[in-house]
């Protein structure tokens, strides 16, 4: 084994697929892999591709696994929205070598895309949920063992909290795999209803490996009063929060091993699942008939964090903090993200209010969003629901005054809301009155709010919902 | 979980990500779990890292409130940061910071600073490198003068780190090494313990476990129930042989007559005896004598087991540690090496464990094996294969528990598991089975999945095999004696001697603990 330095989550990925012997790496990610394959530098006999788009990279990948060299595809959230029907073709392909599909969440925005899971389900295609760099080094050795023995391509999900945790890692020398050569087009490749049955056994006996191997999932046996099941970051923050409670750590999250399952349900008392993104494994837990907890415990929009963990935990009389529960000052809420409190106690009040939420503060595309909802409606093709539009700071706003000021002859309830933190941002440092330069533009109705006050906001968003035309809130901390 | 915690801040760039990565690294070096992470902000290019280190750490993000150390290149993002922050932290930050920011940030700086009670180091010009790129670098040597970590880490560190490491960042860390501060103190501990040699295997055989206890000064023995002449005997041969010092508890005439009777020659009444009027008092009186550490090892005499157990189990005037209390059998087993001791365990206490109980068995008979002197002893799980099959319980639990030994959550032995007992203690069939454990072959200690399997096998040994044999039950505050009735005379004095040495090795633990 060599030890290198710190491995970031989308190094470790790369990395693994190197020391798994894989030939090519095709990426359609923002952080380049080029780059990030330099450290330790990569030798001959490894490419990085970048592919144009996102069903490229995908079929490149397949072409090159389908060629005889282990290949695997880098790919971000969006890009497996674009590219699903080539991932369900490829579910149906037979490999000369293995195909793995790392799924990498990228940049913080790509936690308000939607969950790839469910997509990857949809797409008969197994997922790995590694919970930190070391992990994902041997998923995706791990990954290219299972495509080949079960004949299937296999997605690594590497979200966003572990693609920014950087660790240790020790890295298997490169092993040496002989390419295989190219085939004919296989004639046992089928797509289509016909190659669903074929697809389904290889999925059940990925299923029937998962139930048996300690390798990717693991149980911590602890006490008997309380089982977590948890999988990739949501593992990391519960046993932070809670180390004394048995957990049940799922590596494989589809197929869900439903036996080991069933054999750690048979030695606890309650059972929570906690999950980052949607409730992807406790629906299919739900499904399969066993009573958990989950969302209704431990409720958060976008990505889990550490303080939702401990609030969920502590409110069920499972343990007493030993970190703090409650949000965050204004002082360290942080600009643009959309894990902290003040993002989290809007989205409730604006989804307790059937408020159309029309993006989130993510970039311009937000706004644009809510003007283009505006104007449809105002030409009487939108829908009649209010819609808002969340800003994350006093600057955004004024950078984008003419897109409000069109706004504002839209005839349906639509909200700016204006997260205003601690003075730090421009316009408040220098002074700038909202109220008046709304006012200015024609926005007679402007409310302020304490930044973290989750029935103020609900109140002020209620009001809102009842003024035809643009109105703001000013969530101030 | 203990850990330290500490974030880097600033601007986002390759250098503040590459010095946080030099004290991440730095910590791994210094025989610590590390990890970092990494928290950008969306708008103003500004990022934090979270830097942990200790045992074990699970959470790559520090919680809030539980920061040690809070290293800052900006003001306004140390603002933002300050509830991450403990109360009493230290925040070490770079003094051009301070000198270029608005007096506005400054004084809301001072005033919550003020509030938190926080120690404050604004690391003067001197320390700090004068490029912009070499900040990070110069800072994470504050950072370092802070750390008791000696030299010789950083230097590791950075050979680890090679070209990634320039003269350039090096000479901009040591500047800011020469900071020299007062060393933080963190109450954590290295995962890694001293390297094992391969030869620390503890005592071997019974004989060198009975001179090793006559080395030690003798143990005093509370026998319940020494009005049975059985028990009677352990006590005189406790004596005879310098193992230890009885404290009879019983009836004291019946005691004393069946010692005239039976044992004409042995002074009793230079001995304590500790009179009662009934087989409970019996257990009761012989419990707190041991509670009360005016003896070191419980040994059952004619009492009878039940009630003795009643006494021991008793939650508030019992023997119990919080532990689950478990019977390890240990024999001298001829292996292709030479003779060793293997222990089995738990064969006279918990009928079916659970998963939970299996691991504090497991956890019981490793202290047994550290007071043999064997410091990682190889433990086997035991199955009838090593095949993992989700229909038979005791293979997914041995699976399980190995999988917690790997992760760190179980330490002081190696475990495997599910395996079958051929390949667990003969290195010719894991050969032949091709199994590739370190466990394989070697095992110590050996865990069955019930009480039937454990305490057949344990039997076995002596009457299929004629092994010599002796056992305690560990999981309380003192070693407990449970001879069988069957037991021989040779195993009773064999289970005194193990008690001597487990008295000793808690006395040893107690005294590390302080």
């Amino acid at each position: 084994m060599n030890t290198h330095p710190t491995l970031s989550g989308i190094e470790a990925t790369v990395r693994g697929a190197w020391s798994a012997g894989a030939g090519y790496v095709v990426e359609y990610v923002y952080r380049n892999a080029v780059t990030l394959s330099t450290k330790p530098p990569l030798d001959d006999g490894f490419s990085i591709l970048r592919a144009p788009d996102a069903v490229s990279c995908v079929e490149t990948a397949v072409g090159i696994a389908e060629g005889g060299v282990r290949a695997l595809a880098l790919i971000n959230r969006r890009g497996i929205q674009s590219a699903i029907d080539a991932l369900a073709d490829a579910a149906g392909a037979v490999f000369q070598a293995g195909l793995v599909v790392a799924v990498i969440e990228d940049e913080p925005a790509s936690a308000l895309v939607a969950d790839p899971r469910p997509l990857l389900r949809a797409a008969r295609i197994p997922i790995l949920e590694p919970a930190g760099p070391v992990e994902v080094l041997s998923y995706v050795d791990q990954a290219f063992r299972l495509s080949e023995q079960f004949t299937i391509p296999i997605t690594v999900h590497v979200t966003r909290s572990v693609i920014d945790t950087c660790a240790v890692c020790s890295v298997p020398e490169r092993r040496t795999t002989s390419k295989k050569g190219i085939s004919t087009f296989p004639a046992e490749r089928r797509t289509g209803p016909s190659a669903i049955a074929d697809i389904e056994r290889r999925i059940a006996a990925v299923e029937t490996f998962a139930n048996q191997s300690f390798d990717l999932n693991a149980v911590d046996a602890c006490s008997p009063d309380v089982g977590i099941i948890a999988a990739g970051i949501a593992y990391r923050y519960a046993k932070e929060v809670l180390p004394t409670a048995s957990f049940l750590k799922l590596g494989v999250v589809h197929p869900l091993p439903r036996k080991m399952v069933s054999y750690f349900t048979g030695f606890v008392k309650r059972l929570y699942v906690i999950e980052d993104g949607e409730p992807f494994i406790e629906e299919q837990l739900r499904a399969a008939g066993f009573p958990v907890s989950g969302r209704d415990v431990f409720p958060h929009a976008g990505e889990l964090s550490l303080e939702t963990v401990a609030k969920g935990l502590a409110s069920e009389g499972a343990f007493q903090p030993a970190i703090s529960i409650e949000p965050l000052t204004v002082e360290a809420s942080r600009h643009g993200e959309p894990t902290n409190p003040a993002y989290r106690s809007l989205l409730s009040a604006l989804r307790n209010s059937s408020v159309r939420i029309m993006g989130f503060p993510e970039n311009t595309h937000t706004l644009q969003l809510a003007a283009e909802y505006g104007f449809a409606r105002a030409r009487g093709k939108g829908p009649e629901t209010p819609a808002a539009m969340v800003i994350p700071t006093p600057s955004r706003f004024l950078a984008h005054l003419a897109v409000i000021t069109d706004l504002t002859t839209a005839d349906i309830p639509l909200i700016a809301c204006i997260i205003d933190c601690a003075g730090t941002d421009l316009p408040t440092r220098e002074g700038i009155d909202i109220r008046k330069l709304c006012e200015g533009i024609g926005i007679s109705h402007v409310s302020e709010v304490p930044l973290a006050d989750e029935r103020a906001i609900t109140e002020a968003v209620t009001a809102a919902c009842n003024i035809r035309g643009i109105s703001v809130i000013r969530l101030v901390g | 979980m203990k850990s330290a915690n500490a974030i880097f801040c600033g601007a986002e760039n390759g250098a503040l990500l590459k010095a946080s990565e030099l004290l991440c690294l730095a910590a791994d070096h210094a025989g610590y779990d590390a990890v970092m992470h990494i928290e950008r902000g969306q708008e103003d290019g500004r990022v934090s890292c979270h830097i942990r280190w200790g045992e074990k750490i699970w959470s790559p993000l520090i919680p809030a409130g539980q920061a040690d150390m809070l290293l800052s290149l900006d003001l306004r993002e140390t603002l933002l940061l300050l509830p991450m922050l403990r109360p009493g932290g230290t925040i070490i930050i770079d003094g051009n910071a301070l000198a270029g920011s608005d007096i506005g940030l400054t004084g809301m700086f001072a005033s919550a600073v003020d509030r938190l009670g926080c120690a404050v180091h604004k690391v003067p010009a001197a320390f700090c490198a004068e490029d912009p790129a070499l900040a990070p670098a110069s800072l994470a040597g504050v950072a370092a003068s802070f750390l008791p970590w000696p030299d010789d880490v950083w230097r590791r560190t950075f050979d680890a780190l090679g070209d990634h490491a320039p003269a350039s960042v090096r000479d901009a860390f040591h500047k800011g090494k020469s900071y020299e501060a007062e060393t933080l103190r963190f109450d954590i501990s290295p995962r890694f313990s001293p390297p094992l040699g391969p030869t620390d295997k503890g005592i071997r055989t019974f004989d060198e476990m009975l001179e090793r206890v006559r080395s030690l000064p003798p143990r005093r023995v509370c026998i319940a129930g020494a009005e049975n002449r059985a028990a009677l005997h352990a006590g005189i041969e406790c004596v005879e042989r310098g193992l230890g010092t009885p404290v009879f508890v019983g009836n004291r005439e019946t005691i004393l007559s069946a010692a005239r009777e039976a044992f004409v020659d042995f002074p009793i009444g230079d001995y304590e005896i500790i009179s009662t009027a009934s087989e409970q008092e019996t257990a009761e009186q012989a419990v707190a004598v041991v509670r009360e550490g005016r003896a070191d090892i419980l040994l059952k005499g004619g009492v009878n087991t039940p009630t003795l157990m009643r006494a021991v189990l008793h939650a508030t005037k019992g023997l119990r540690s919080g532990s689950l209390l478990s019977d390890s059998f240990v024999f001298e087993f001829p292996d292709e090496d030479g003779t060793r001791l293997v222990m089995i365990t738990d064969g006279g206490v918990t009928l079916q464990p659970t998963i939970q109980q299996k691991i504090q068995i497991l956890r019981n008979a490793v202290v047994v094996a550290h007071a043999l002197g064997n410091a990682m002893p190889r433990v086997a799980l035991l199955a009838a294969s090593e095949t993992i099959n989700p229909a038979l319980a005791a293979t997914m639990d041995a699976a399980a528990i190995t999988s917690m030994n790997r992760s760190g959550q179980i330490t002081g032995c190696i475990v495997e598991g599910p395996m079958a007992l051929d390949v667990a203690v003969s290195r010719k069939a894991a050969a032949i089975k091709g199994t590739d454990s370190p466990v394989a072959g070697q095992a110590d200690i050996l865990v069955a999945a019930s009480i039937d399997t454990a305490n057949a096998l344990a039997k076995s040994t002596t009457y299929f095999a004629g092994y010599r044999l002796s056992h305690v039950i560990v999981g309380g505050t003192a070693p407990i004696l449970i001879a069988s009735r069957s037991d021989t005379a040779d195993a009773k004095l064999l289970s005194i001697a193990l008690g001597s040495l487990m008295a000793r090795h808690f006395e040893e633990q107690r005294a590390q603990a302080g």
